[in-house]
């Protein structure tokens, strides 16, 4: 590839020489061209290694620190306030259910209203003031969403710390990401399978549940598992809402309003992130910095399989409804 | 306007004094057209004329367009479909449509055709099957796909799809089909295949298709209409119209002087 001393210039010079001799100022165009393709392609590469690196090296430095003082002990037992060998036992199952309930909550609502805003919604000021809105509380500070959760949940309905308040605070911080998201998944199935719907003699609602969210079920189950993910890993926001202390959880009890029932909403539930940010700003454990990085290992490993599980899930059922078909093409 | 009405014992479908209007925008005035039972019509004119906006018109599919405005008669059957209390649904059970770009659901082919008819009522697995089966047969897809009703139908190639969705269509027995440009994503040889399919299909069927291309008008149509900014200008049989065109702007046009 040899590149002339002068690349030539566009436009009207170019033009000119064009005319002269093409054939020459062909092969040099082809040479810019293709040296600018070589240099962006290097840059990419350059980036995306950047980027793999980074990630590896940060979930590497976790895992390697954190997997080594994971336990069955550690998993199952309760955390110690004062001396070491505490577990992480309540956290895991707090985490997870307030996970479940978070999304027990947000998700039919989140549906619901992207539903509404992509299909039903006129084309006005006041849709478009509440997609407005609703990029603005995307990007709130989760902090914010916290205290706002403890002024409303906690202070004024007086439901204290407890696992409600934690729920429902992040359904606050869960539903913008997952309106949006899901609105988008909604808008980039094609105009035209709706026509077809309708076309058929079939009502917006029928074409709307049985045409337009199989075909945007990958896109809704990916914007669930990053919202999931968000959620599962949300401190700030759980700090003042589901609170920072972890009861012993008695699985023989059912009674719903007992402390230690598992399945009380009303207990405060510190969850495993909280646990990493409280052991390590302001615990006394001598073991803290261990616990920590055991926490922080297993954070990543579930929200790892629980993406790995809701991807599997998303996948069989999308092929359920769609006989394998999102992937293929139209037309 | 130079007209050739059809017989007036065999009118499926008929507008008068037809009028849409996207806001401001009159995209079609005064249509009046009667269409044949069992016979092909084909609408032609230059993009924009207001074909496909009289198509969509006959089933009703502009009212899904917010803004636009539908006046006029519009008789399927002898009776006016274009009245506030219609039932739009059970207008364009009756009426079917097929679309520029195939369209199948992402769904299997079986589904693709079964879907509708089980949203309508038919539970029966057997009467489902059954109606596939003499669907996919009258689209003259069945020997190609038999073997593989439960795959999607995304995987077929763009001519299949598209006999997929005319199957799907015929699927619910309707009296009538359009056809907004059902060939023109799709290469010379299932083009062919359509066209046959199409005039095979005219003893059961009334059809109206919107087409660019010329000589599928002249190949599968008995009459033709010829629509300008809007404007029913010429409408006859198609022999008639391409060989003795009354308007000079018909004539204008078939001989490619603009459009």
């Amino acid at each position: 590839m040899t590149a002339p001393s002068t690349p030539p210039t566009p436009d009207a010079e170019g033009d000119e020489v064009v005319s002269a001799a093409e054939g020459v100022v062909t092969t040099a165009l082809t040479a810019r061209a293709r040296r600018s393709n070589t240099i962006a392609t290097v840059i990419l590469c350059v980036i995306a290694s950047i980027i793999c690196v980074i990630l590896i090296g940060l979930i590497g430095y976790i895992l390697y620190n954190g997997v080594g003082h994971l336990s069955w002990s550690f998993l199952t037992s309760i955390p110690q306030s004062f001396k070491a060998g505490g577990g992480i036992g309540p956290e895991i199952f707090n985490s997870l259910y307030l996970l479940v309930l978070t999304l027990l909550i947000s998700v039919p609502i989140g549906l619901g209203a992207s539903i509404y805003l992509c299909e039903y919604a006129p084309d006005n000021r006041m849709t478009a003031g509440i997609r407005t809105a609703i990029e603005v509380l995307s990007s709130l500070p989760s902090i914010v969403v916290g205290l706002f959760g403890m002024l409303l949940f906690v202070i004024q309905l007086g439901w204290g710390f407890s696992v409600i308040s934690g729920a429902l605070t992040l359904t606050v911080f869960n539903l913008p990401i997952l309106v949006r998201v899901i609105e988008q998944a909604l808008a980039s199935v094609p105009s035209t399978q709706r026509e077809a719907g309708l076309a058929l003699g079939l009502t917006h609602w029928e074409t709307m549940l049985h045409v337009t969210i199989p075909a945007a079920l990958p896109g809704i189950v990916t914007s669930v598992i990053l919202s999931a993910g968000r959620v599962f890993g949300e401190a700030a926001a759980l700090i003042y809402t589901a609170g920072q202390s972890a009861p012993a959880l008695d699985w023989s009890n059912w009674n719903l309003l007992s402390l230690s029932c598992p399945l009380n909403v009303m207990r405060p539930a510190e969850t495993l992130a909280v646990h990493i940010w409280k052991i390590s700003s302001e615990g006394i454990v001598p073991d803290g910095h261990a616990v920590a990085n055991g926490t922080a290992a297993l954070l990543i490993i579930v929200i790892l399989a629980f993406n790995l599980l809701m991807r599997s899930l998303g996948a069989h059922l999308s092929k359920r409804l769609t006989a394998g078909g999102t992937t293929g093409r139209e037309g | 306007m130079p007209m050739q009405p059809a017989p007036t014992d065999r009118r499926a479908l008929q507008t008068e004094n037809l009028n849409v209007y996207y806001r401001d925008n009159h995209a079609l005035k005064d249509a009046n057209l009667i269409f044949a039972r069992n016979e092909i019509t084909a609408l032609i004119g230059a993009s924009g004329c207001g074909k496909s906006t009289f198509l969509r018109c006959l089933n009703l599919m502009n009212r899904q367009i917010p803004h636009c405005r539908i006046e006029g008669r519009i008789l399927f059957e002898g009776t006016d479909i274009n009245t506030a209390d219609e039932d739009v649904y059970k207008v364009r059970r009756h009426i079917g449509m097929v679309f520029q770009r195939p369209n199948p659901f992402y769904k299997s082919i079986y589904d693709n055709i079964a879907f509708a008819p089980r949203q309508h009522g038919i539970r029966d697995k057997a009467e489902l099957d059954e109606l596939v089966e003499s669907s996919l047969r009258q689209a003259a897809l069945w020997k190609e796909v038999s073997g593989k009703l439960d795959t999607t139908a995304l995987a077929l190639s763009g001519g299949q799809q598209q006999r997929l969705c005319i199957a799907r269509a015929l699927a619910l027995k309707p009296e009538v089909l359009l056809l907004d440009e059902p060939c023109s994503a799709l290469d010379p040889r299932s083009t062919r295949y359509i066209e046959s399919l199409l005039t095979e299909l005219k003893d059961a069927y009334t059809m109206v298709i919107v087409t660019h291309n010329l000589q599928q008008a002249w190949r599968i149509a008995d009459r033709t209409a010829f629509f300008l900014l809007g404007e029913v200008v010429e409408y006859n049989a198609t022999t008639a119209l391409f060989t003795e065109p009354v308007d000079t702007r018909t004539s204008d046009y078939l001989s490619g002087r603009f459009g």
